[in-house]
């Protein structure tokens, strides 16, 4: 010990008090000027990358639109890659909350890394838009005043299907979805309308997932005598249905319908011709007939190298409006996060797929339609999903929610 | 020795102040590091003394986390989080290991695989383990009148068992047992020839292995407080694979080594590009052409003794 010690001692403790007295002026200063972080949790390696780069790219859209600046503050977009695997993705979510200390985070695709980022994201009080993950649970006995989803819950493009079908089809359907659970709560989402509008279930079979012969369920599909089918499958899965679906024969007599991850854009090209007159439901589709839509359209082709939107594209724009109107009206102060949470669940605005609008029981968006949109071709958009029909105002139940309405 | 010993209890202390100096996330990032740290040195044990190349780890540790995250949730104690999940993997080990160890070579990791995925496709697909979105809302235990939630008591917690972990099977490798395995790994015809039943010490570590990666899946559940049957898949034995070869097979710290160096890169070379999985596979096949034994192997210079 030395004689500075006592002289050093001072000097650090009066530097230490300063700063501490300053402190939290600086970081409050800093909580109103500095950028408003979004972090953003989607896979961007794998095949799921697709889905990830859609929303990515529309929520930029609207973003750069706005100059990347929202009540005289610069948005900050921080991106990373969950690979589509739970472990990675609640490390991320943990970074970006921890370390990055975002704002407000977006994501993801995965339901399983949406249920393991739930407590993290509720217990921290961090605001979490949805941007794609279906599960129900969210909307249900798991939501969160913290938690909003701008995309789907499962329920909503197959429930009003039961009903409609049963009325335009056939009464007597045959379903067919992949062996997991959210394949099998679309199907009973679907027989909520189905069978009290007199509809008859023929048959029901689950298919492992990732099957590439559909031949014996097709051939039970023929038998069974239905003159409908309603399915759900995704990616290659459904690829490999619809085509089979056609090489089979079957589309002569059976109408094949499903929900509308079925023919989106991003299987629509490898199925082709064999897609045709598949009539699916989905809350989106590109040839939308209304001017925002037209705008969001012409602006993504003109950005992307004339890439056609798709629903995750029209996912991503959603989620940045409300990012921005939200914003606007709390003044950017990002800080009293109570008055911002409310300010997202009074947000309203005309969005490519309609007027929308969280439900405030859920936080979960109430889709302005489930368009029912049939497989043609047509001149400016090639091979694409033409609405036919449309349901309006679907509101997922919630059932076991208990926010505050 | 005695050094070495002091060696790893300063390191231990090291990790157990870690909070007190570096912020949550990179707290978070060691506490994984270190569940994954355990998981590759439990494989370590087969891959780098018994000679055993299992591609079927990920069923233990998937066991460990189901049954933590099912024993928890009824009631948050000592023997939900360890005992239980331990139990399940060890008899779930004596059961594949039963089978497996019949065979050698690319057998015996088709057949390792494959039993591994049973469990991937039937925790995928049924209710009562919350299908494709696993079991979450898990609590974590209290022990000793500890309540784990803290954040601090939870890092204590895990920076000993793991410790106690990396003691026990220390103790292994070194044991006459251990021995046994080396040499099993050596020449097991001619370890069968001398005289030790090899079969049964075989099945002995592959028995030890799966339970300690029990334990590993089990702290996973106690740390992100939910499981997903993620954790079956057969990807969770291949990452580990890689952690145990970047570090250094047969060293047991360097699996640990390797599960720092590959989370870290991971997380950190992600945040930066999206082709952080070229880095990875780069670096894999650069260890594997010049550094074969690894980051330990690299680091003693490959004159170093074995440990």
């Amino acid at each position: 010990m030395d004689q500075l010690t006592r002289r050093r001692f001072l000097r650090t403790a009066s530097v230490a008090a300063a700063g501490a007295a300053v402190g939290p002026w600086v970081l409050r200063a800093e909580g109103q000027s500095g950028p408003v972080k979004i972090g953003v949790v989607l896979p961007y390696t794998g095949v799921y990358a697709v889905l990830g780069e859609s929303i990515t790219q529309a929520m930029e859209l609207v973003f750069a639109r706005e100059n990347w600046t929202v009540a005289g503050r610069k948005i900050e977009m921080i991106k990373e890659d969950d690979e589509m695997k739970p472990p990675v993705g609640i490390r991320k979510t943990e970074k970006l909350i921890d370390s990055d200390k975002v704002d407000i985070l977006t994501g993801p695709v995965h339901s399983g890394i949406l249920m393991g980022m739930r407590d993290k994201v509720h217990n921290s009080k961090t605001i979490l838009i949805v941007s794609n993950a279906g599960a129900d649970a969210i909307s249900r006995e798991r939501c969160s005043r913290w938690i909003f989803r701008t995309s789907f819950s499962n329920w909503q493009p197959c429930q009003p299907m039961g009903g409609w079908v049963a009325k335009n089809v056939s009464k007597e359907v045959f379903q067919i979805a992949p062996n997991y659970q959210a394949g099998k709560d679309m199907m009973a989402a679907f027989r909520e309308t189905f069978l009290p509008a007199g509809g008859k279930l023929i048959a029901e079979d689950y298919p492992k997932l990732g099957e590439t012969d559909y031949a014996p369920y097709i051939t039970k599909i023929k038998q069974s005598g239905a003159k409908a089918v309603f399915a759900f499958f995704s990616g290659t899965d459904a690829v490999n249905f619809v085509k089979q679906f056609d090489q089979f024969g079957l589309k002569q007599t059976v109408r094949l319908t499903g929900a509308g991850f079925l023919t989106e854009p991003d299987v629509l090209p490898a199925q082709g011709k064999s897609a045709l007159g598949v009539l699916t439901g989905h809350f989106y589709t590109p040839v939308l007939d209304n001017p925002v839509n037209k705008q969001f359209v012409k602006d993504f082709k003109a950005r992307y190298n004339n890439k056609t939107p798709d629903g995750f594209a029209c996912q991503g724009y959603d989620t940045a409006e409300v990012i921005l109107r939200a914003l606007k009206a709390v003044n950017g102060n990002t800080q009293a996060k109570d008055k911002l949470v409310d300010a997202i669940a009074r947000v309203e605005f005309d969005s490519p797929r309609g007027r929308f609008r969280f439900d405030p029981k859920t936080h979960n968006v109430i889709q302005p339609f489930i368009y029912v949109r049939e497989v043609r071709e047509v001149p400016e958009f090639g091979l694409t999903n033409v609405p036919i029909d449309k349901v309006a105002d679907v509101r997922d139940p919630g059932t076991g929610c208990t926010l505050p309405a | 020795m005695i050094a070495r010993l002091l060696g790893v209890g300063a390191l231990v202390v090291a990790a157990a102040v870690f909070p007190a100096v570096a912020g949550a996330y990179p707290v978070k990032l060691l506490q994984e590091i270190l569940v994954w740290g355990v998981f590759a040195m439990s494989l370590d044990l087969l891959l780098g003394y018994a000679g055993m190349v299992s591609f079927g780890h990920s069923a233990f540790f998937g066991i460990g986390g189901y049954v933590a995250a099912l024993a928890l949730k009824q009631s948050p104690h000592l023997l939900s989080a360890l005992v239980l999940p331990a139990l399940a993997a060890a008899l779930a080990a004596l059961v594949i290991g039963f089978f497996s160890i019949r065979v050698s070579g690319v057998y015996f990791i088709m057949l390792t695989l494959a039993l591994s995925q049973m469990f991937y496709a039937y925790a995928f697909q049924v209710a009562w383990l919350g299908a494709e979105d696993g079991i979450i809302g898990v609590p974590r235990p209290r022990l000793l009148g500890l309540d784990l939630a803290n954040a601090t008591a939870f890092h204590l917690y895990l920076v000993a068992l793991i410790g106690l972990a990396a003691l026990v099977l220390w103790r292994v490798v070194r044991s006459p047992f251990g021995h046994v395995l080396r040499g099993i790994q050596e020449n097991e015809g001619r370890m069968e020839a001398v005289g030790y039943a090899v079969q049964r010490y075989k099945l002995v570590a592959f028995v030890m292995a799966g339970t300690l990666g029990g334990v590993a899946g089990s702290l996973y559940t106690q740390f992100v407080g939910s499981i997903t049957p993620d954790a079956f898949f057969w990807t969770t034995s291949g990452e580990a694979l890689l952690m145990v070869i970047i570090g250094g097979t047969g060293t047991l710290w360097g699996a640990l080594l390797g599960a720092g160096a590959f989370i870290l890169l991971q997380s950190l070379v992600s945040s930066y590009t999206e082709r952080w999985m070229l880095i990875l596979g780069l670096t894999f096949v650069l260890f594997v052409l010049f550094a074969p034994g690894g980051i330990v192997g690299a680091l003693s210079g490959r004159v170093g003794r074995r440990a």
